[in-house]
């Protein structure tokens, strides 16, 4: 009888297969007719794992949270880092430790959670310092003594000390967002991915996670309209797949590796517009002080010279970015401009036979990204001509992540990539003694860094504020335990029916997306 | 893993085995997979006189080519030959393929007459031990291995290794068992011949046939495993030229050159199709249940 | 038979807790600190501290299994590291389309049916040499060359399918036409494996007594092997794919990295990269459970049908 049913089962899938088919290929000639209007799909290489400005972590996380959550200022678009009012009415610096802001009214929360005012601002920022909060970013806010309430949109924000990245890395980054007190205080004070009230241009109108999430316009929102009646963001995680799906019209807007830009600008897909844009981002070959095998500077130098920067630009990032002068960015306060003299294969082997070393064999951990596989490939080949073998491992993004707390000293080469607000306290922070082992990967011990890195914090002079991160950068390189490799470029790739809101490192500003028409 | 080896592996008879390499020539099928195999295996150990270009050299300036004269299956984002080291590769197929299956069988079949001949608890613990391998998807064994150790060829072998042993342990268990009640092994012991030189003088000739077609169609898994782990970026150090890391490179690149992709393909479907065509052939010739009244 | 039955049924029990109670021990030991994937590169070294007394990470390996173990008897299956929310939640959200993924390849299998069928009643015909050399050919085809030829031809060339993720749920057009590539990477094996099975069974069958029977009362060829044959000959493909649960998920984890499809292989895959433990453990958890069934399951129908099975030991 069982079986019996099985066949009859079969058989009717078998005929409802068939009429699928048809009908499936009918469908497919349809939708393509179909024009969409006022949608626009976005594609990000992840899904949000968290909502609150105080613990986000991934890039997914900072789009969400721009998007769902006003700041007193925020990032500009276009090309060079600006702040513009958001939130605020108008804010300005009284003191060195005194900021003066007022809100703009009218600003309302989804839900029943009223209007948007100082005791929110209050609250999202002195969370930070409740040391039961647990944030990992504190430090965003640590000189913060408190925010104090002129009325219900007027508040003035008291420092301990002068803190010159509030303005470039805290009131304009995540951690300048603004939640709702009375919606966090309802979910205990934190909150993961439900986040009970937001106030931004657009609010979440569902989510499947891993899958995606709908935005649509917030009719609370004060500030200039939102262009598109539905925005529909998309995980991806594989570049590549994100490539494709652009080509076949999945998406619209997509960040792109760089590797794939010269053949994006041979062949543009129709309507495809490819907007190439630096980023304080630094890539780096860092070498390990600390490790005995490295402990002499020579050996570190002449590591340096003997790896072709030029060529692992050309073979891993297709020539794209242009060779790094250290660990400031173009464009940003400390900037040197002065580029690494070229590989220089004869001054390595000098160094390495004054030092007395000859058979050395070397490790370096590398991500397991094309990128990375393929530059360390480079650095294999060219310290092999200098008689230095080095072995490349590999490693996935868990235990990359861990490598220096794994393996302490024994780290000897890491090709490395930090990313980077536009403030150059927060790519130096990594590198200070505390650090070593935990970013400080290279294990750079240098009292003379510790103390310009604490005493730029609170220099507001730009002139005296630049002379000493060249001085800092000058330490690095003596150190010799860093070779820059590059600043990666974002690439994005949008269709040219939709103006784009991108902040200067190519990071979506999805507030002020407008479709063209 | 070949799931229906169980039937056609019982009521195995013994054959001479110039009779096997007489059916296998005799079929058509058997014999191109015995050549496809044949010639890869050459194509392993003459790697070195074979491929056209030093398979880590690199030459930026002329990455990603197509198909040319001087580069028949192009080069990759490197410059580097594709056709060399897809040869290259062949050597750490077979030689993960080789190493990692005979090592499984070593230990399967010790543990599987452990557990056949041993006392019933001790059979048990092995048929559990068995059973809970089994009960991983490969892959996701082998992400949490990979991840443990630290991606490497010896990391892969100890995961095929691991993963493929119960299979053999079954095989040999059955056998062992089979035997244990047959009257001539009995009359043996009561000779005073000890256990060991039974089973070798029984049960292993009685096994070899089984052993040899499973490991045959086990070949091709064990090799997409480490195309599959090093497509993932999880398989053997760069620059080893490995099949699974040309085709990771092929994906990356698939916009650049499309043709990385697919040559890397080509040897890993070659390679399926001669030990499949070959396992299959020698079930024909072992298994008496198809074999009847054919051919 | 009953008997049997639970005997069959604990033992499936037993081998799911050591399976996971060995991963557990496992992916505990792997280095990468869950507290880094937690709180991000800014956190410091006191909140780290912090979250692994409450992950209970700071315990040793064997009390944090009792903790896991604790937590699984009252349905707690533990919480994302990364959202806080229930791992159960998120597991089952992405379980669906993996089923829908494996259930409609093993659909598309049986396409091998009537094909290995034909083969066997034309035994060593052209038609049969032919089809046995392709089923054989693409029965070890590795779905990573499958996914990713189609992926090259179909989807990037010839631009007919999409290439990422599940489609809408809503729409199930939508989602059929993002589901056709995988299931034919994963299904495609499955069809030849399936050919060769039945055409060995099948022959089996026909030269069994009833349906010599049923030849010699010249009942139509046709209706002998529709009605008689073929139902006794597909008996062995069911069991069969039940203990083929293992190997397909295996094969899904490839394909829906391929495909950018969410489900529990890319889940899996992903939480294990992030060291997102607890997402870890209950993805394995969900897996081995339906692996075992499976196997339990084939094994208990074929003691049903095959009372000779129940003397075997295992």
């Amino acid at each position: 009888m069982l079986k019996l049913k099985l066949l009859t089962i079969m058989a009717r899938f078998f005929r409802n297969l068939s009429l699928a088919a048809v009908v499936c290929s009918v469908y497919l000639v349809g939708t393509i007719s179909i024009a969409k209007s006022a949608e626009l799909n976005v594609r990000l290489g992840e899904d949000f794992t968290t909502l609150d400005p105080a613990f986000w972590q991934s890039g997914a996380d900072y789009t969400m949270i721009n998007v769902l959550f006003p700041k007193l200022i925020e990032f500009k678009s276009g090309s060079e880092w600006e702040y513009e009012l958001q939130a605020a009415e108008s804010i300005e610096q009284i003191d060195d430790v005194t900021i003066k802001f007022k809100l703009k009214p009218g600003l309302m929360w989804t839900g029943n959670y009223g209007e948007v005012t100082t005791e929110d601002v209050k609250y999202s920022y002195e969370r930070y310092i409740d040391p039961a909060l647990e944030s990992p970013i504190i430090g965003d806010w640590l000189p913060l003594k408190e925010v104090e309430i002129v009325d219900k949109y007027n508040g003035i924000i008291h420092l301990k000390e002068p803190f010159a990245p509030i303005w470039w890395s805290t009131l304009p980054y995540t951690s300048g967002a603004i939640v709702s007190k009375k919606a966090t205080e309802e979910a205990g004070g934190k909150f993961t991915t439900d986040p009970g009230a937001t106030a931004g241009a657009y609010k979440i109108q569902s989510w499947v996670p891993r899958e995606k999430t709908v935005l649509v316009p917030h009719d609370g929102w004060n500030g200039p309209k939102a262009g598109f009646e539905k925005i529909t963001i998309l995980p991806i995680q594989e570049p590549k797949s994100a490539e494709i799906a652009f080509e076949a019209g999945e998406i619209d807007i997509t960040e792109i590796s760089i590797g794939s830009v010269p053949n994006f600008k041979k062949s543009l897909p129709a309507g495809g517009v490819l907007d190439v844009r630096p980023t304080a981002d630094y890539t780096f070959l860092g070498i390990n002080i600390a490790n005995e095998d490295l402990s002499d500077v020579r050996v570190r130098q002449a590591i340096k010279k003997a790896i072709d920067i030029d060529a692992i630009l050309e073979g891993a990032y297709f020539g794209v970015p242009e060779k790094s002068t250290g660990l400031v960015a173009p464009g940003l306060v400390g900037y040197t401009g002065v580029a690494p003299g070229p590989r220089d294969v004869d001054g390595a082997k000098t160094l390495l036979a004054e030092a007395g070393v000859n058979n050395l064999s070397l490790e370096v951990d590398v991500l397991n990204t094309a990128e990375f596989t393929t530059a360390a490939q480079i650095i294999q080949a060219n310290l092999g001509e200098v008689g230095i073998n080095l072995q490349i491992n590999q490693l996935d993004s868990g235990a990359f992540w861990n490598v220096a707390a794994d393996r302490k000293e024994a780290l000897q080469l890491t090709l490395n990539n930090y990313t980077s607000p536009p403030d150059p306290s927060w790519s130096t922070q990594w590198f200070l003694r505390d650090q070593k082992g935990i970013w400080n990967w290279v294990w750079l011990d240098s009292e003379e860094f510790d103390n310009l890195h604490f005493a730029a914090l609170k220099e507001t002079d730009i002139k005296k504020r630049e002379n000493m991160y060249f001085e800092m950068q000058r330490v690095m390189d003596e150190s010799g335990g860093f070779l820059f490799i590059m600043h990666p470029p974002s690439v994005i790739l949008y269709r040219d029916n939709i103006k784009p809101g991108l902040y200067p490192n190519g990071g979506l500003k999805l507030s002020e997306f407008q479709p063209i028409n | 893993m070949p799931l229906d080896q169980k039937r056609g592996l019982q009521n195995f008879t013994d054959k001479p085995s110039t009779m096997v390499v007489s059916r296998l020539f005799r079929d058509p099928m058997g014999l191109v997979g015995l050549l496809i195999v044949i010639s890869f295996v050459m194509v392993a150990i003459f790697a070195d006189f074979l491929a056209p270009y030093d398979p880590s050299k690199i030459d930026i300036l002329n990455k990603l080519q197509g198909p040319s004269a001087e580069h028949l299956f192009g080069t990759d984002q490197l410059g580097r030959d594709t056709l060399s080291r897809l040869i290259f590769g062949t050597q750490i197929a077979l030689m993960v393929a080789g190493v990692s299956i005979g090592l499984a069988v070593l230990i399967g079949s010790i543990l599987g007459v452990i557990a056949g001949y041993g006392p019933n608890w001790l059979d048990f613990v092995i048929m559990l031990l068995f059973d809970m391998v089994r009960s991983y998807p490969v892959i996701m064994f082998a992400l949490a291995v990979v991840v443990l150790f630290g991606p490497s060829l010896y990391t892969i072998m100890a995961i095929i290794v691991a993963t493929s042993f119960p299979t053999y342990g079954r095989l040999m268990r059955t056998q062992t068992q089979s035997l244990r009640q047959a009257e001539y092994i009995l009359s043996a012991r009561a000779l005073g011949i000890g256990a060991p030189r039974i089973l070798l003088k029984h049960v292993l000739p009685n096994a070899i046939g089984p052993i040899l077609i499973i490991a045959s169609m086990d070949v091709p898994f064990v090799i997409a495993l480490e195309a599959g782990l090093s497509f993932l970026g999880l398989g053997v150090r760069p620059p080893t030229p490995s099949w699974g890391s040309i085709l990771n490179d092929g994906y990356t690149y698939i916009r650049n050159s499309k043709w990385i992709l697919i040559s890397a393909g080509i040897p890993l479907i070659l390679v399926t199709i001669g030990f499949t065509f070959l396992g299959e052939q020698l079930r024909d010739i072992f298994d008496p249940k198809i074999d009847r009244g054919s051919r | 038979m009953v008997f049997y039955a639970i005997k069959r049924i604990v033992l499936a029990i037993l081998i799911i807790a050591s399976a996971v109670s060995t991963m557990f021990v496992m992916i505990h030991a792997v280095p990468g600190d869950p507290a880094n994937v937690m709180l991000g590169p800014r956190a410091t070294p006191e909140i780290k501290e912090a979250l692994r007394a409450r992950l209970h990470l700071d315990q040793p390996l064997t009390t944090q299994l009792f903790y896991f173990f604790k937590g699984l008897i009252s349905g707690n299956f533990g919480f994302d590291l990364r959202s806080n929310r229930p791992v159960l939640d998120i597991v089952l959200e992405q379980l669906p389309h993996t089923l829908i993924l494996v259930s409609s390849a093993l659909i598309v299998s049986t396409f091998g049916i009537p094909v290995g069928c034909y083969a066997a009643i034309h035994r060593n015909g052209r038609f049969d040499r032919i089809v046995g050399a392709i089923s054989v050919s693409i029965i070890a085809m590795p779905a990573i060359v499958v996914g990713l030829y189609m992926l090259l031809f179909f989807s990037v060339e010839l631009r007919l399918f999409p290439v990422i993720g599940a489609g809408d749920s809503q729409d199930w057009l939508n989602y059929l036409w993002h589901l056709t590539l995988p299931v034919v990477t994963i299904g495609i094996a499955w069809i030849g494996y399936l050919s060769r099975l039945v055409r060995a069974s099948m022959i089996e069958v026909l030269n069994q007594n009833h349906v010599r029977m049923a030849r010699a009362f010249g009942l139509p060829e046709v209706r002998v092997i529709s009605r008689y044959a073929l139902r006794i000959a597909v008996l062995p493909t069911i069991t069969m794919m039940g203990v083929s649960v293992a190997f397909i998920l295996s094969s899904t984890v490839i394909t829906e990295i391929i495909f950018a499809r969410p489900g529990l292989g890319s889940l899996l895959y992903e939480s294990v990269l992030s060291r997102n433990y607890p997402l870890v453990m209950g993805t394995v958890l969900v897996s081995t459970i339906f692996i075992v069934s499976g196997t339990t399951i084939a094994d208990l129908i074929n003691a049903a049908l095959d009372p000779r099975a129940l003397q075997e030991t295992d």
